[in-house]
Protein backbone atom coordinates (compact mmCIF):
# COMPACT_ATOMS: atom_id res chain seq x y z
CA UNK A 1 0.00 0.00 0.00
CA UNK A 2 1.12 3.61 -0.84
CA UNK A 3 -1.07 5.36 1.95
CA UNK A 4 0.78 3.77 4.84
CA UNK A 5 1.26 6.22 7.36
CA UNK A 6 3.22 3.50 9.87
CA UNK A 7 5.79 0.87 9.49
CA UNK A 8 4.46 -1.29 11.95
CA UNK A 9 0.82 -1.03 13.77
CA UNK A 10 1.67 -1.57 17.42
CA UNK A 11 0.10 0.17 20.79
CA UNK A 12 2.16 1.56 23.25
CA UNK A 13 1.28 0.95 27.49
CA UNK A 14 -0.44 4.10 28.85
CA UNK A 15 0.00 3.67 32.85
CA UNK A 16 -2.05 5.25 35.49
CA UNK A 17 -1.52 8.67 35.63
CA UNK A 18 -2.94 12.64 35.79
CA UNK A 19 -3.99 14.60 32.73
CA UNK A 20 -5.36 17.91 31.92
CA UNK A 21 -8.33 18.73 30.07
CA UNK A 22 -9.80 21.19 28.27
CA UNK A 23 -13.22 20.78 27.23
CA UNK A 24 -16.40 22.58 26.37
CA UNK A 25 -19.13 21.65 29.60
CA UNK A 26 -21.86 21.98 26.99
CA UNK A 27 -20.96 18.33 26.00
CA UNK A 28 -20.71 16.86 29.36
CA UNK A 29 -18.50 17.00 32.49
CA UNK A 30 -14.67 16.38 31.76
CA UNK A 31 -15.22 12.93 31.08
CA UNK A 32 -17.62 13.42 28.30
CA UNK A 33 -16.58 13.08 24.69
CA UNK A 34 -16.62 16.14 22.02
CA UNK A 35 -19.24 14.04 19.78
CA UNK A 36 -17.84 15.95 16.42
CA UNK A 37 -14.12 17.27 17.31
CA UNK A 38 -13.06 19.40 14.50
CA UNK A 39 -9.49 19.11 15.94
CA UNK A 40 -6.25 17.68 15.10
CA UNK A 41 -6.15 13.62 13.71
CA UNK A 42 -10.32 13.79 14.91
CA UNK A 43 -11.85 10.47 12.87
CA UNK A 44 -14.76 11.47 10.21
CA UNK A 45 -17.02 9.08 8.31
CA UNK A 46 -15.51 7.97 5.43
CA UNK A 47 -12.64 10.50 5.25
CA UNK A 48 -11.59 8.21 3.32
CA UNK A 49 -14.28 5.60 2.42
CA UNK A 50 -14.38 2.86 5.06
CA UNK A 51 -13.18 4.53 8.03
CA UNK A 52 -15.44 4.93 10.99
CA UNK A 53 -16.03 8.51 12.65
CA UNK A 54 -15.99 8.53 16.38
CA UNK A 55 -16.02 11.21 19.27
CA UNK A 56 -12.95 12.79 20.51
CA UNK A 57 -11.27 13.18 24.11
CA UNK A 58 -8.03 15.61 24.12
CA UNK A 59 -5.72 15.55 26.76
CA UNK A 60 -2.13 17.41 27.79
CA UNK A 61 0.10 15.72 30.33
CA UNK A 62 0.46 19.50 31.20
CA UNK A 63 -1.84 22.38 31.97
CA UNK A 64 0.28 24.49 29.06
CA UNK A 65 -0.13 21.56 26.58
CA UNK A 66 -3.92 21.02 27.00
CA UNK A 67 -4.02 24.98 26.36
CA UNK A 68 -2.18 25.74 23.40
CA UNK A 69 -4.02 22.47 21.61
CA UNK A 70 -7.24 23.49 22.41
CA UNK A 71 -8.05 27.75 22.86
CA UNK A 72 -4.57 28.88 22.22
CA UNK A 73 -3.84 27.14 18.91
CA UNK A 74 -4.63 29.74 16.27
CA UNK A 75 -3.39 32.68 17.78
CA UNK A 76 0.04 34.08 16.74
CA UNK A 77 1.63 36.84 18.83
CA UNK A 78 1.56 40.76 17.54
CA UNK A 79 5.02 42.21 17.22
CA UNK A 80 4.63 43.04 20.70
CA UNK A 81 4.46 39.56 22.37
CA UNK A 82 1.13 40.45 22.70
CA UNK A 83 -2.14 38.10 22.19
CA UNK A 84 -5.87 38.90 22.83
CA UNK A 85 -8.24 36.12 23.52
CA UNK A 86 -11.78 37.87 24.56
CA UNK A 87 -13.28 36.86 27.39
CA UNK A 88 -16.39 36.06 25.61
CA UNK A 89 -14.47 33.28 23.23
CA UNK A 90 -13.01 31.66 26.34
CA UNK A 91 -16.50 31.02 28.41
CA UNK A 92 -17.30 27.98 26.80
CA UNK A 93 -14.39 26.32 27.50
CA UNK A 94 -13.16 24.76 30.98
CA UNK A 95 -9.88 23.05 32.43
CA UNK A 96 -9.89 19.99 34.94
CA UNK A 97 -7.70 17.06 35.91
CA UNK A 98 -8.52 13.45 35.11
CA UNK A 99 -6.73 10.32 36.12
CA UNK A 100 -6.83 7.18 34.63
CA UNK A 101 -7.01 4.09 36.75
CA UNK A 102 -6.08 1.39 34.64
CA UNK A 103 -3.31 0.71 31.89
CA UNK A 104 -4.70 1.51 28.43
CA UNK A 105 -3.14 1.71 25.12
CA UNK A 106 -2.88 3.99 22.41
CA UNK A 107 -0.36 5.02 19.69
CA UNK A 108 2.41 6.92 20.26
CA UNK A 109 4.05 9.35 17.55
CA UNK A 110 6.38 11.06 20.28
CA UNK A 111 10.09 10.85 19.81
CA UNK A 112 11.62 8.47 20.65
CA UNK A 113 8.64 6.32 21.21
CA UNK A 114 7.35 6.85 17.17
CA UNK A 115 10.62 4.25 16.21
CA UNK A 116 7.79 1.24 17.57
CA UNK A 117 6.02 2.48 14.76
CA UNK A 118 7.62 4.36 12.07
CA UNK A 119 11.60 3.26 11.57
CA UNK A 120 13.89 6.06 12.47
CA UNK A 121 15.59 5.69 9.24
CA UNK A 122 12.41 6.68 6.94
CA UNK A 123 12.97 10.14 6.94
CA UNK A 124 10.10 10.57 4.66
CA UNK A 125 7.23 9.52 6.60
CA UNK A 126 9.04 10.79 9.93
CA UNK A 127 9.10 14.23 8.29
CA UNK A 128 5.19 13.66 7.03
CA UNK A 129 4.28 13.07 10.65
CA UNK A 130 6.30 16.46 11.88
CA UNK A 131 4.42 17.98 9.82
CA UNK A 132 0.80 16.75 10.25
CA UNK A 133 1.53 17.28 14.35
CA UNK A 134 1.85 20.85 13.30
CA UNK A 135 -0.45 21.15 10.41
CA UNK A 136 -2.99 24.17 10.41
CA UNK A 137 -5.16 22.83 8.17
CA UNK A 138 -7.05 20.05 10.50
CA UNK A 139 -8.82 18.46 7.57
CA UNK A 140 -5.52 17.17 6.39
CA UNK A 141 -4.70 15.35 9.49
CA UNK A 142 -8.79 13.78 9.38
CA UNK A 143 -7.49 12.41 6.39
CA UNK A 144 -4.16 11.28 8.15
CA UNK A 145 -6.19 9.78 11.01
CA UNK A 146 -8.61 8.34 8.89
CA UNK A 147 -5.85 6.30 6.95
CA UNK A 148 -4.01 5.49 9.92
CA UNK A 149 -7.22 3.79 11.32
CA UNK A 150 -7.64 1.53 8.29
CA UNK A 151 -3.86 0.35 8.42
CA UNK A 152 -4.99 -0.86 11.79
CA UNK A 153 -8.31 -2.48 10.79
CA UNK A 154 -5.90 -4.36 8.00
CA UNK A 155 -3.88 -5.57 10.81
CA UNK A 156 -7.93 -6.38 12.60
CA UNK A 157 -6.29 -3.86 15.46
CA UNK A 158 -8.76 -1.05 16.62
CA UNK A 159 -7.12 2.44 17.42
CA UNK A 160 -8.23 3.61 20.63
CA UNK A 161 -6.41 6.89 20.50
CA UNK A 162 -3.24 8.72 19.15
CA UNK A 163 -0.44 11.14 21.39
CA UNK A 164 2.24 13.14 20.11
CA UNK A 165 4.06 15.84 21.04
CA UNK A 166 2.31 19.25 21.11
CA UNK A 167 4.27 21.53 18.53
CA UNK A 168 2.36 24.00 20.03
CA UNK A 169 3.92 23.42 23.00
CA UNK A 170 6.78 21.41 22.86
CA UNK A 171 7.19 20.57 26.11
CA UNK A 172 4.12 18.90 26.63
CA UNK A 173 2.31 15.51 24.75
CA UNK A 174 -0.75 15.76 23.66
CA UNK A 175 -3.18 12.46 23.70
CA UNK A 176 -6.44 12.09 21.92
CA UNK A 177 -8.84 9.68 22.44
CA UNK A 178 -12.04 8.22 20.78
CA UNK A 179 -14.92 7.38 21.63
CA UNK A 180 -15.46 5.33 23.52
CA UNK A 181 -11.44 4.94 24.32
CA UNK A 182 -12.48 2.83 27.23
CA UNK A 183 -14.61 2.24 29.54
CA UNK A 184 -15.24 5.35 31.74
CA UNK A 185 -15.37 3.74 34.54
CA UNK A 186 -11.37 3.38 33.85
CA UNK A 187 -10.75 7.56 34.46
CA UNK A 188 -11.66 9.83 37.76
CA UNK A 189 -12.62 13.48 37.53
CA UNK A 190 -10.27 15.22 39.61
CA UNK A 191 -11.12 18.89 41.86
CA UNK A 192 -13.28 20.54 40.26
CA UNK A 193 -13.22 22.45 36.33
CA UNK A 194 -11.92 25.74 35.79
CA UNK A 195 -13.82 27.74 33.70
CA UNK A 196 -11.26 30.02 31.50
CA UNK A 197 -13.14 33.29 31.15
CA UNK A 198 -12.49 33.13 35.03
CA UNK A 199 -10.23 35.04 36.98
CA UNK A 200 -8.29 31.43 37.81
CA UNK A 201 -8.76 30.80 34.33
CA UNK A 202 -7.31 33.25 32.73
CA UNK A 203 -4.11 33.14 35.20
CA UNK A 204 -3.52 30.03 33.76
CA UNK A 205 -3.65 31.14 30.43
CA UNK A 206 -1.65 34.01 31.00
CA UNK A 207 1.17 31.55 32.72
CA UNK A 208 1.09 29.43 29.78
CA UNK A 209 2.08 32.23 27.24
CA UNK A 210 4.21 33.99 29.68
CA UNK A 211 6.37 30.54 29.68
CA UNK A 212 6.59 31.48 26.05
CA UNK A 213 7.33 35.23 26.90
CA UNK A 214 3.69 36.23 25.75
CA UNK A 215 1.71 38.38 26.88
CA UNK A 216 -2.21 38.31 27.31
CA UNK A 217 -4.00 41.47 26.50
CA UNK A 218 -5.83 43.25 28.63
CA UNK A 219 -9.20 43.53 28.18
CA UNK A 220 -9.58 46.84 26.22
CA UNK A 221 -12.80 47.51 28.13
CA UNK A 222 -11.28 48.15 31.18
CA UNK A 223 -7.80 50.05 29.67
CA UNK A 224 -9.15 51.44 26.72
CA UNK A 225 -11.11 54.71 28.20
CA UNK A 226 -14.68 55.70 28.31
CA UNK A 227 -16.02 57.52 25.25
CA UNK A 228 -17.33 61.01 26.16
CA UNK A 229 -21.18 60.79 25.61
CA UNK A 230 -21.19 63.46 23.16
CA UNK A 231 -17.72 63.00 21.45
CA UNK A 232 -18.12 62.71 17.82
CA UNK B 1 22.78 51.05 41.52
CA UNK B 2 20.30 48.35 42.07
CA UNK B 3 18.77 46.24 39.45
CA UNK B 4 15.39 47.84 39.85
CA UNK B 5 16.59 51.32 38.96
CA UNK B 6 17.92 49.83 35.73
CA UNK B 7 14.52 48.62 34.17
CA UNK B 8 13.29 50.20 31.65
CA UNK B 9 11.05 52.40 33.24
CA UNK B 10 11.87 56.17 31.94
CA UNK B 11 11.00 58.14 29.24
CA UNK B 12 12.75 61.24 27.91
CA UNK B 13 12.28 64.44 25.61
CA UNK B 14 15.37 65.86 24.05
CA UNK B 15 15.41 69.30 22.92
CA UNK B 16 18.51 70.57 20.78
CA UNK B 17 19.17 73.97 20.55
CA UNK B 18 20.57 74.34 16.84
CA UNK B 19 17.47 73.84 15.34
CA UNK B 20 17.13 69.90 15.04
CA UNK B 21 13.81 68.40 16.01
CA UNK B 22 12.88 67.11 19.74
CA UNK B 23 13.53 63.51 20.18
CA UNK B 24 11.58 61.42 22.78
CA UNK B 25 12.59 58.19 23.50
CA UNK B 26 12.00 54.94 26.55
CA UNK B 27 14.53 53.26 28.06
CA UNK B 28 17.00 52.99 30.71
CA UNK B 29 18.08 55.61 32.67
CA UNK B 30 21.79 55.41 31.62
CA UNK B 31 20.99 55.11 27.80
CA UNK B 32 18.70 58.73 28.20
CA UNK B 33 21.02 60.58 30.36
CA UNK B 34 24.49 59.21 28.42
CA UNK B 35 26.31 62.05 27.37
CA UNK B 36 26.43 62.47 23.55
CA UNK B 37 26.56 65.87 22.35
CA UNK B 38 29.09 66.23 19.49
CA UNK B 39 28.38 70.37 19.62
CA UNK B 40 25.66 72.45 20.80
CA UNK B 41 23.04 72.19 24.03
CA UNK B 42 20.41 69.94 24.55
CA UNK B 43 17.87 70.40 27.52
CA UNK B 44 16.45 67.10 28.55
CA UNK B 45 13.21 66.25 30.59
CA UNK B 46 13.64 62.38 31.80
CA UNK B 47 10.64 60.94 33.92
CA UNK B 48 9.49 57.71 35.46
CA UNK B 49 7.28 56.33 33.50
CA UNK B 50 6.31 52.37 32.37
CA UNK B 51 5.22 53.35 28.35
CA UNK B 52 5.87 56.04 25.78
CA UNK B 53 2.40 57.23 25.27
CA UNK B 54 0.59 59.98 24.62
CA UNK B 55 -0.30 60.97 28.09
CA UNK B 56 3.08 60.25 28.59
CA UNK B 57 4.96 62.82 25.50
CA UNK B 58 2.42 65.73 26.90
CA UNK B 59 3.54 65.40 30.04
CA UNK B 60 7.03 65.74 29.11
CA UNK B 61 6.30 68.54 26.43
CA UNK B 62 4.67 70.45 29.35
CA UNK B 63 7.11 70.11 31.74
CA UNK B 64 9.56 71.49 28.88
CA UNK B 65 7.23 74.17 27.99
CA UNK B 66 7.06 75.33 31.83
CA UNK B 67 10.82 75.29 32.15
CA UNK B 68 11.74 77.13 28.89
CA UNK B 69 8.69 79.29 28.87
CA UNK B 70 6.45 80.41 31.82
CA UNK B 71 6.72 81.04 35.60
CA UNK B 72 9.40 78.54 36.21
CA UNK B 73 11.47 80.42 33.31
CA UNK B 74 13.38 83.16 35.52
CA UNK B 75 13.65 81.24 38.23
CA UNK B 76 14.80 78.03 36.42
CA UNK B 77 17.72 80.32 34.75
CA UNK B 78 18.97 81.29 37.72
CA UNK B 79 19.77 77.98 39.11
CA UNK B 80 21.10 76.90 35.51
CA UNK B 81 23.10 79.74 35.32
CA UNK B 82 25.34 79.27 38.08
CA UNK B 83 26.43 76.53 36.54
CA UNK B 84 26.71 77.48 33.54
CA UNK B 85 29.18 80.17 34.41
CA UNK B 86 31.44 77.00 35.42
CA UNK B 87 31.62 75.67 32.03
CA UNK B 88 30.15 72.64 33.36
CA UNK B 89 29.26 70.15 30.26
CA UNK B 90 26.37 68.12 31.87
CA UNK B 91 24.29 69.73 34.52
CA UNK B 92 21.78 67.76 36.41
CA UNK B 93 18.51 68.97 38.08
CA UNK B 94 15.42 67.76 39.93
CA UNK B 95 12.50 69.41 39.07
CA UNK B 96 9.17 69.21 40.61
CA UNK B 97 6.04 71.45 39.85
CA UNK B 98 5.81 74.50 42.07
CA UNK B 99 9.30 74.16 43.37
CA UNK B 100 12.93 75.74 42.31
CA UNK B 101 15.18 73.68 40.48
CA UNK B 102 17.30 72.09 42.83
CA UNK B 103 20.99 70.98 41.10
CA UNK B 104 22.40 67.35 41.33
CA UNK B 105 25.62 66.58 41.86
CA UNK B 106 27.10 63.64 39.53
CA UNK B 107 27.99 61.97 42.57
CA UNK B 108 24.28 62.02 43.92
CA UNK B 109 22.78 61.22 40.78
CA UNK B 110 22.19 57.50 40.91
CA UNK B 111 21.43 57.64 44.32
CA UNK B 112 18.06 60.06 43.63
CA UNK B 113 17.41 57.73 40.56
CA UNK B 114 17.42 54.48 43.00
CA UNK B 115 15.17 56.92 45.47
CA UNK B 116 12.80 57.54 42.97
CA UNK B 117 12.77 53.90 41.24
CA UNK B 118 11.33 52.75 44.40
CA UNK B 119 8.57 55.36 44.50
CA UNK B 120 7.45 54.53 41.23
CA UNK B 121 7.14 51.34 41.78
CA UNK B 122 5.14 51.92 45.02
CA UNK B 123 3.11 54.46 43.65
CA UNK B 124 1.65 51.42 41.02
CA UNK B 125 3.92 53.00 37.64
CA UNK B 126 2.38 56.05 37.63
CA UNK B 127 4.14 58.82 35.67
CA UNK B 128 4.60 61.15 38.21
CA UNK B 129 6.75 64.04 39.71
CA UNK B 130 9.78 64.60 39.95
CA UNK B 131 10.92 65.02 37.04
CA UNK B 132 14.96 64.54 36.07
CA UNK B 133 16.39 67.94 34.16
CA UNK B 134 19.22 68.02 32.47
CA UNK B 135 21.53 70.56 30.33
CA UNK B 136 24.56 69.38 28.58
CA UNK B 137 26.47 71.13 26.59
CA UNK B 138 29.38 70.27 24.25
CA UNK B 139 32.23 73.31 22.91
CA UNK B 140 32.03 76.73 22.99
CA UNK B 141 28.73 78.15 24.16
CA UNK B 142 27.04 81.55 24.12
CA UNK B 143 25.48 83.34 26.87
CA UNK B 144 22.70 81.12 28.68
CA UNK B 145 20.52 83.33 27.62
CA UNK B 146 20.29 82.84 24.33
CA UNK B 147 20.72 79.20 24.22
CA UNK B 148 17.54 79.52 26.45
CA UNK B 149 15.87 81.28 23.95
CA UNK B 150 16.90 78.81 21.10
CA UNK B 151 15.84 76.09 23.40
CA UNK B 152 12.21 77.97 23.69
CA UNK B 153 12.03 78.36 20.10
CA UNK B 154 13.07 74.34 19.47
CA UNK B 155 10.33 73.49 21.93
CA UNK B 156 8.02 76.02 19.92
CA UNK B 157 8.35 74.67 16.94
CA UNK B 158 7.74 71.00 17.73
CA UNK B 159 4.88 71.94 19.68
CA UNK B 160 2.98 73.36 16.15
CA UNK B 161 2.53 69.78 15.04
CA UNK B 162 -0.10 67.24 16.52
CA UNK B 163 1.20 64.88 19.51
CA UNK B 164 0.56 61.28 16.91
CA UNK B 165 3.12 63.06 14.65
CA UNK B 166 5.20 63.43 16.80
CA UNK B 167 4.62 60.36 18.31
CA UNK B 168 5.65 58.79 14.78
CA UNK B 169 9.18 59.91 15.33
CA UNK B 170 11.72 56.71 14.31
CA UNK B 171 13.24 57.51 17.90
CA UNK B 172 9.99 56.90 19.42
CA UNK B 173 10.57 53.18 21.23
CA UNK B 174 7.87 50.67 21.75
CA UNK B 175 5.83 51.18 24.86
CA UNK B 176 7.33 48.85 27.75
CA UNK B 177 4.01 47.19 28.76
CA UNK B 178 2.87 44.41 26.64
CA UNK B 179 -0.46 44.05 28.20
CA UNK B 180 -1.75 47.66 26.55
CA UNK B 181 1.01 47.87 24.12
CA UNK B 182 -1.15 46.88 20.91
CA UNK B 183 -3.35 50.38 21.14
CA UNK B 184 -0.30 52.53 21.55
CA UNK B 185 1.41 50.36 18.54
CA UNK B 186 -2.66 50.86 16.47
CA UNK B 187 -3.00 54.50 17.45
CA UNK B 188 0.50 55.47 16.33
CA UNK B 189 -0.83 54.42 12.58
CA UNK B 190 -2.65 57.72 12.29
CA UNK B 191 -5.80 56.39 11.49
CA UNK B 192 -8.33 59.02 10.45
CA UNK B 193 -10.50 61.21 13.44
CA UNK B 194 -14.14 61.44 12.52
CA UNK B 195 -13.39 65.07 11.22
CA UNK B 196 -10.83 63.34 8.34
CA UNK B 197 -13.32 60.62 7.43
CA UNK B 198 -16.01 63.26 6.94
CA UNK B 199 -14.30 64.77 5.02
CA UNK B 200 -13.09 62.23 2.48
CA UNK B 201 -16.71 61.07 2.68
CA UNK B 202 -17.80 64.22 1.29
CA UNK B 203 -19.60 65.63 4.19
CA UNK B 204 -20.67 69.06 3.57
CA UNK B 205 -22.56 69.57 7.14
CA UNK B 206 -20.92 72.51 9.02
CA UNK B 207 -20.00 69.81 11.54
CA UNK B 208 -18.21 67.38 9.60
CA UNK B 209 -17.38 65.21 12.67
CA UNK B 210 -21.36 63.92 12.39
CA UNK B 211 -21.25 61.68 9.52
CA UNK B 212 -18.58 59.56 11.37
CA UNK B 213 -20.41 59.53 14.60
CA UNK B 214 -23.55 58.65 12.70
CA UNK B 215 -22.23 55.82 10.52
CA UNK B 216 -20.57 54.62 14.55
CA UNK B 217 -24.29 54.82 15.80
CA UNK B 218 -25.85 52.92 12.66
CA UNK B 219 -23.20 50.15 13.04
CA UNK B 220 -21.44 51.27 9.90
CA UNK B 221 -18.22 52.07 10.95
CA UNK B 222 -15.99 50.71 14.12
CA UNK B 223 -14.23 53.81 15.88
CA UNK B 224 -11.67 53.13 18.47
CA UNK B 225 -11.57 55.56 21.26
CA UNK B 226 -8.20 57.22 21.99
CA UNK B 227 -8.27 58.42 25.40
CA UNK B 228 -5.56 60.89 25.06
CA UNK B 229 -7.25 62.99 21.91
CA UNK B 230 -10.68 62.31 23.17
CA UNK B 231 -11.84 61.63 20.07
CA UNK B 232 -12.23 58.15 17.86
CA UNK B 233 -9.38 57.10 15.71
CA UNK B 234 -11.49 54.98 12.80
CA UNK B 235 -9.27 51.34 11.38
CA UNK B 236 -7.89 51.77 8.61
CA UNK B 237 -8.94 48.71 6.90
CA UNK B 238 -12.49 49.62 6.64
CA UNK B 239 -11.32 52.20 3.99
CA UNK B 240 -10.92 51.82 0.33
CA UNK B 241 -7.63 53.63 -1.26
CA UNK B 242 -9.39 56.52 -2.37
CA UNK B 243 -10.97 56.96 1.41
CA UNK B 244 -14.20 55.97 1.00
CA UNK B 245 -15.98 53.46 3.17
CA UNK B 246 -16.24 49.78 2.39
CA UNK B 247 -19.44 48.49 2.14
CA UNK B 248 -19.07 45.19 3.93
CA UNK B 249 -17.62 46.94 6.41
CA UNK B 250 -21.44 46.81 7.88
CA UNK B 251 -21.88 42.93 7.74
CA UNK B 252 -18.75 42.53 9.71
CA UNK B 253 -19.68 44.68 12.29
CA UNK B 254 -23.42 43.07 12.19
CA UNK B 255 -21.67 39.88 12.66
CA UNK B 256 -19.96 40.78 15.05
CA UNK B 257 -22.19 42.47 17.34
CA UNK B 258 -23.84 38.99 17.58
CA UNK B 259 -21.98 38.50 20.22
CA UNK B 260 -22.86 40.45 22.87
CA UNK B 261 -19.40 41.53 24.09
CA UNK B 262 -19.06 42.72 21.04
CA UNK B 263 -21.81 45.01 20.50
CA UNK B 264 -21.28 49.11 20.70
CA UNK B 265 -23.33 49.11 23.86
CA UNK B 266 -20.72 46.46 25.72
CA UNK B 267 -17.53 47.59 23.54
CA UNK B 268 -18.42 51.41 23.64
CA UNK B 269 -14.87 52.13 23.25
CA UNK B 270 -14.18 50.13 20.24
CA UNK B 271 -10.99 47.92 21.45
CA UNK B 272 -12.37 44.80 22.39
CA UNK B 273 -13.31 44.60 18.73
CA UNK B 274 -10.43 46.52 17.20
CA UNK B 275 -7.66 44.14 19.09
CA UNK B 276 -9.62 41.11 17.48
CA UNK B 277 -9.71 42.43 13.66
CA UNK B 278 -6.09 43.30 14.40
CA UNK B 279 -5.10 39.62 16.50
CA UNK B 280 -2.80 37.47 14.19
CA UNK B 281 -4.84 34.31 13.62
CA UNK B 282 -2.97 30.62 11.87
CA UNK B 283 -6.23 29.84 10.42
CA UNK B 284 -6.22 32.94 8.27
CA UNK B 285 -2.85 32.30 6.17
CA UNK B 286 -2.92 31.84 2.88
CA UNK B 287 -2.32 28.29 2.68
CA UNK B 288 -5.32 27.50 5.18
CA UNK B 289 -7.73 30.29 3.34
CA UNK B 290 -6.86 28.44 0.04
CA UNK B 291 -7.80 25.22 1.38
CA UNK B 292 -10.71 23.50 -0.39
CA UNK B 293 -12.06 20.36 1.39
CA UNK B 294 -14.19 19.10 -1.43
CA UNK B 295 -10.31 18.40 -2.85
CA UNK B 296 -10.48 15.49 -0.10
CA UNK B 297 -14.13 14.47 -0.79
CA UNK B 298 -13.64 14.03 -4.29
CA UNK B 299 -10.84 11.42 -3.35
CA UNK B 300 -12.42 9.70 -0.47
CA UNK B 301 -13.47 6.94 -2.88
CA UNK B 302 -10.03 5.67 -2.82
CA UNK B 303 -7.25 5.32 0.07
CA UNK B 304 -4.53 5.78 -2.34
CA UNK B 305 -5.73 8.89 -4.22
CA UNK B 306 -6.78 10.58 -0.73
CA UNK B 307 -2.82 10.05 0.83
CA UNK B 308 -1.41 11.50 -2.59
CA UNK B 309 -3.35 14.70 -1.91
CA UNK B 310 -2.27 14.91 1.76
CA UNK B 311 1.17 14.30 0.34
CA UNK B 312 0.80 17.58 -2.02
CA UNK B 313 -0.73 19.81 0.41
CA UNK B 314 1.87 18.50 3.37
CA UNK B 315 4.81 19.32 0.54
CA UNK B 316 3.48 22.64 0.05
CA UNK B 317 5.97 24.15 2.34
CA UNK B 318 6.06 27.87 1.00
CA UNK B 319 6.99 29.76 4.28
CA UNK B 320 5.32 33.01 2.95
CA UNK B 321 1.69 31.02 2.72
CA UNK B 322 1.96 29.63 6.31
CA UNK B 323 2.74 33.36 7.94
CA UNK B 324 -0.33 34.10 10.30
CA UNK B 325 -2.34 37.23 9.23
CA UNK B 326 -4.71 39.55 10.79
CA UNK B 327 -8.63 39.63 9.89
CA UNK B 328 -7.86 43.34 9.13
CA UNK B 329 -5.26 42.26 6.77
CA UNK B 330 -7.42 40.00 4.61
CA UNK B 331 -10.39 42.00 5.05
CA UNK B 332 -8.98 44.29 2.01
CA UNK B 333 -8.70 41.31 -0.49
CA UNK B 334 -11.51 39.45 1.01
CA UNK B 335 -13.98 40.66 2.95
CA UNK B 336 -16.26 37.91 2.66
CA UNK B 337 -13.86 35.57 4.12
CA UNK B 338 -13.09 37.73 7.26
CA UNK B 339 -17.05 38.08 7.76
CA UNK B 340 -17.48 34.10 7.88
CA UNK B 341 -14.30 34.20 10.41
CA UNK B 342 -16.25 35.87 12.44
CA UNK B 343 -19.31 34.32 12.22
CA UNK B 344 -17.21 30.94 13.20
CA UNK B 345 -16.27 33.26 16.23
CA UNK B 346 -18.99 34.37 17.31
CA UNK B 347 -20.92 31.15 16.69
CA UNK B 348 -18.23 29.22 19.28
CA UNK B 349 -18.32 32.21 21.99
CA UNK B 350 -22.53 31.72 22.22
CA UNK B 351 -21.86 27.98 22.21
CA UNK B 352 -21.75 27.53 25.84
CA UNK B 353 -25.12 28.71 25.89
CA UNK B 354 -27.46 27.38 22.40
CA UNK B 355 -26.25 24.18 22.31
CA UNK B 356 -27.74 21.51 23.96
CA UNK B 357 -25.62 19.05 26.19
CA UNK B 358 -24.80 15.99 25.18
CA UNK B 359 -26.46 12.89 26.88
CA UNK B 360 -23.47 11.52 29.47
CA UNK B 361 -22.34 7.93 28.65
Amino acid sequence: MTDELLDRVKLLTLWPREFARVFQPIYGDVLSVHPDPPGRFALKNDMPRGVIGAGGWYLGDTVDAALWESVLRDVEPDDDGGVYLDRSVLAPYALQWVRIRAKGEILRMEHPARRHVVNASNVRLNAKWDQLVAEDIYPLTHVAAGLVQLQFHFGLMELPGISWRSRQSDAGIVHLFYDPPSNRSDWEMLGIPVPLASDDGIRLIRDALTAANMVLLTDPVLTGGTPDPAAL
Amino acid sequence: MTHAAEEKHWASLEVPSHGGQVQYAHGDIHQLSRRRASSGVYLRVIAEAQALTKPVIAELDGVAEKILHQAAHASARRVIEGYWEKNTSVMDFVYERGKQLRPVAPSEFAEVVEAWTKLFHRAGAQLGPPYIIQLERAGSMGSLAQVWDDLARTIDTAMEFPATARHNSASVAAPADPADARRTTLLALNWPTSIEVGRRAGSTSRNVAQWAKDKRDAGQLLGAWSSSERTYRHPGFQFNDDGSLRPEVRDLLATLAGNPAWSNISDANGWRRTYWLYQPFRSLNRRTMAFCPNVLHAVNDNPNDAAAVLDSYLLDDAPENRVARTPADVFAENPQAVIAFARAEVASALSHTEVPPVPHD
